[in-house]
């Protein structure tokens, strides 16, 4: 099993507050409402003018001890949710490894379960690293998109994007914030959820917190623990209302959920669960040996988790 | 403070359900759960949003999930007034 040995997080400095860009992306005056008052959104964080490759490279200059590990990276992982992201001939995770001195890295990414792909990302480094089986070898996950685009900014009835980003340095075993289980479930059904007919999209409304909660107790139960033995869920920035709903099927404590960054940075793509887990241990939330859960949700529709003792 | 009576309550919110659903009062019956008019959950948290605004009363985002039914509802919206409650 893997561990997660460095986590860094950046967010753009850059406040947007939702209202102000209400007409670029198409929300009425009582979706506003909404998103404001009951899904918790009202700033994010955008880098206006900035490539998503200098975002990600802010991510990665922030890792402790990222140049001490340069040689022993063996693997580069960009986690996202849109497939495409830049014009051809731009290859955004060459480019930041390439800057970052690790060219001699096998670098790629990964993108099939969309905002869940960072969860993806951990659960491949670590069968690469296994498969290697050098301790030594390590594995940076690189997360977090532009919002450049209104459809891609703004998922209607759901969700509010953020340009935020973070890296992860990823090694087999050690000690700290070792991984125990991972769960994930793809739903086909949903998958063509960009478009998706109002019937589809009431059906998935309805089941996605019966998913969340299903996909959250199994990795749980993979793990060997109880819901109780969780002292934090670190989740995905979906809206706040989901987590309600989620909570009350769990019996889970809604205060348990780090939520503060829903109205601070919007849905960051991938990178949610590694930014929230920054601020988590930032302020001191975990304490060492306590168990945690990582949890993402990508349209498509894939829901996925990961406990880790910290 | 305004009074609302049981029947104010309930006609005011079978006008906003129906108005949401493009349709009118008198198809709404106000003991048939929301959902099984299709109800989602925007309109859920639209008709939470409206409550607030025109009662003055707070309201979770899981009301129509509480209080499945317009007659569940205004007796919510009953209570609430009667017990001074005041959203934020």
């Amino acid at each position: 099993m893997i561990a997660l040995e460095a986590v860094s997080a950046y967010l753009p400095p850059t406040e947007v507050a939702l209202a102000d860009v209400q007409g670029w992306l198409g929300i009425t005056d009582a979706e506003l409402k909404i998103y404001r008052r009951f899904y918790g959104y009202d700033k994010m964080r955008w880098a206006p003018g900035v490539a998503v490759d200098e975002l990600l490279l802010a991510a990665a200059r922030g890792l402790s001890g990222l140049a001490g590990h340069r040689d022993r990276i063996r693997y580069v992982i960009q986690a996202r949710t849109v497939q495409t992201v830049a014009p051809y001939a731009v290859n955004v995770p060459h480019d930041v490894g390439r800057r970052l001195g690790l060219a001699h890295a096998a670098t790629f990414t990964v993108t099939d379960h969309a905002c869940a792909s960072g969860l993806l990302a951990l659960d491949v480094a670590g069968a690469l690293l296994a498969a290697d089986g050098d301790p030594e070898a390590r594995a940076l996950i690189l997360t977090g998109e532009k919002a450049f685009t209104p459809t891609i900014a703004f998922s209607p009835a759901r969700t509010v994007m953020g340009e935020g980003t973070a890296a992860c340095l990823v090694r087999l075993g050690g000690d700290r914030d070792r991984l125990l289980a991972y769960a994930t479930a793809t739903y086909g059904e949903y998958h063509n959820t960009m478009s998706l007919d109002a019937a589809l999209t009431a059906r998935f409304q309805q089941a996605y917190p019966a998913l969340l909660a299903e996909v959250i107790r199994e990795a749980t139960d993979r793990a060997g623990l109880r819901l109780a033995d969780l002292a934090m869920i670190v989740p995905h920035n979906s809206n706040r209302v989901s987590w309600v709903h989620t909570c009350r099927l769990l019996g889970f404590p809604l205060g348990q959920v780090f939520l503060d960054n829903i109205p601070v940075t919007g849905h960051c793509f991938c990178a949610d669960p590694f930014v929230n887990y920054v601020c988590v241990t930032e302020r001191g939330l975990l304490r060492r040996g306590e168990a945690y859960l990582l949890v993402s949700v990508g349209l498509g529709a894939t829901f996925s988790a990961m406990v880790f003792r910290h | 403070m305004v009074q609302h009576d049981s029947t104010a309550v309930r006609r005011w919110l079978t006008t906003q359900v129906a108005r949401y659903l493009d349709t009118t009062a008198d198809r709404i019956a106000p003991h048939t759960p929301l959902a099984e008019y299709g109800l989602d959950s925007v309109i859920s948290l639209t008709l939470c949003g409206d409550i607030e605004d025109h009662f003055g009363v707070p309201v979770e985002p899981t009301l129509a999930w509480d209080y499945p039914t317009i007659d569940a509802i205004q007796r919510y919206v009953l209570d609430a007034l009667r017990s001074g409650a005041t959203a934020l």
